[in-house]
């Protein structure tokens, strides 16, 4: 598995419960050193061994703490970057959806052998969506991205808060190798979001 | 030439949809470029510009005079507090580039060839611009180019300020998600230097020769001194070593120090410890 999934499990412990609290699960998923590094490639089983740990010490399902960590990757100040890159995939909320059929190219731009799980999103109506991911077998041949689902509820349910939009997610019926996730877009511009400028500073 | 700018944009919204493309493909046959004049159906250039303000939010429509006579929507919000409609298209924009422009009609004949413009008031914005004779006058179309970044500051602009085929959001995705990844390699190269200047300082080993260093021997007889036990201490210099490393090199003296260091430790028990505490 990538490092900065490793790393992206790291800060959301650190930033949202503490340094402490990370150190029993660096501790208990048997961490060498300081913790994880984001750029280098790890031990595949590294990030099961961590998650399992984050769970234990947190006495939480893993479905929830996967959604909380995708809900961190957009809404936490200290990372910020990602936000604005997912904003990248378009004007509104509904252009955002359509854009997640990209999101694996586009984190290949970023990081070369970053290798996210395969996105499809269906317009089954202009207000109801559902996304496939793809992350197991037949679809991968690696050890998969089971959860991935999960952690895209949570980035979801952010987004929709800062693009404004209103939105009910549904856990779909799960096929092998694939979870979905049931998007009925309510309102798209429910509340005022919050801004994104192309430029950083502007504004 | 304000009052035929505003009619231009009061036009531009009673054209019905359907029958615009009807008269363009009448009006377009056999007439000469008089845009600006006052001749031209004005219906004509409420098409023209529709399809322009989709298609090139960031051109300058321009009679042959050089007046405006219509800005993209983009372009016209880059000046909100400024008429452009009617201004004289020399008093908004220096050409730098072809650079021996005199005046506008020197810019008439470079149809198709890249021009290089910039605002001549406040935030003086740099574009790279291209311009096309049609029957409705001379389309000047522009873009921010390389200055994208600087324009970014000057201005508030979202995706929507961009055509939807321009690859300047994509551009920028890139140049963010790059910076993103870099910044994190700059971490960790900043996290792996402080660990090897941590390695380093905690090293015991002489690196040339694989003996103790200094900070080991210390140790080595601090612990000794504490102890019950009696122990020995030699003290060896190398006689002529100097001498080695001025008319040899430092090689040659590198490789005397190693020699030694092999032979003092296989003289020595397990037990005892080697080191080499001088510089050399």
């Amino acid at each position: 598995m990538h490092g900065l999934i490793n790393r992206a499990i790291q800060c959301f412990v650190t930033d949202m419960h503490g340094a402490a609290i990370w150190n029993d699960v660096a501790r208990a998923a048997q961490l060498h050193g300081a913790g994880i590094e984001a750029m280098l490639d790890h031990d595949p089983l590294l990030t099961g061994r961590v998650l399992d740990a984050t769970c234990q010490r947190l006495c939480r399902p893993r479905a929830e703490v996967l959604e909380d960590i995708g809900t961190y990757l957009v809404s936490h100040p200290n990372v910020e970057a990602l936000r604005r890159l997912l904003r990248f995939g378009g004007e509104d909320f509904s252009d955002f959806l359509c854009s997640l059929d990209d999101l694996p190219e586009r984190a290949r731009l970023a990081v070369a052998d970053l290798d996210l799980p395969v996105l499809e999103m269906h317009e089954l109506a202009h207000d109801r969506y559902r996304l496939r991911c793809l992350t197991g077998a037949p679809y991968r041949q690696d050890g998969g991205f089971s959860g991935f689902g999960s952690v895209m509820m949570g980035v979801l349910r952010a987004m929709a808060d800062d693009y404004g939009a209103l939105v009910v997610l549904d856990h779909g019926a799960p096929e092998p190798g694939c979870e979905v996730i049931e998007i009925a877009l309510v309102a798209c511009d429910y509340s005022e979001g919050r801004r994104f400028e192309l430029g950083r500073k502007a504004g | 030439m304000d009052g035929q700018g505003a009619g231009l944009r009061n036009q531009a919204g009673d054209a019905p949809a359907d029958d615009t493309g009807n008269v363009t493909a009448t009006a377009g046959a056999g007439r000469p470029a008089l845009a600006g004049t006052g001749a031209t159906d004005g219906r004509d250039l409420a098409a023209m510009t529709q399809v322009l303000d989709v298609l090139c939010p960031m051109h300058l429509l321009l009679s042959q005079a050089g007046e405006v006579l219509h800005a993209g929507p983009t372009l016209a919000r880059l000046r909100p507090h400024t008429r452009l409609n009617g201004a004289r298209f020399l008093d908004l924009f220096e050409v730098t580039r072809p650079r021996q422009i005199a005046g506008w009609d020197d810019l008439l004949g470079l149809q198709g060839k890249m021009l290089r413009l910039t605002f001549r008031d406040q935030p003086m914005t740099d574009f790279k611009g291209c311009l096309a004779l049609s029957d409705q006058g001379i389309v000047l179309n522009l873009s921010f180019g390389i200055s994208i970044l600087a324009a970014l500051r000057d201005y508030a602009l979202t995706s929507a300020d961009f055509a939807v085929t321009d690859m300047t959001v994509e551009l920028l995705y890139l140049v963010e998600a790059k910076s993103a990844a870099m910044e994190e390699s700059r971490k960790l190269n900043l996290r792996l230097r402080g660990a090897m200047v941590a390695a380093e300082a905690q090293a015991l080993t002489d690196t040339l020769t694989g003996l103790a260093n200094r900070r080991a021997l210390e140790q080595r007889l601090e612990r000794l001194a504490y102890g019950r036990d009696g122990f020995a201490l030699m003290h060896l210099d190398l006689d002529h070593f100097k001498a080695v490393n001025d008319t040899l090199g430092h090689a040659a003296g590198d490789h005397v120090l190693r020699h030694v260091a092999t032979i003092l430790s296989e003289e020595t028990r397990s037990g005892d410890t080697v080191a080499r505490v001088g510089g050399g």
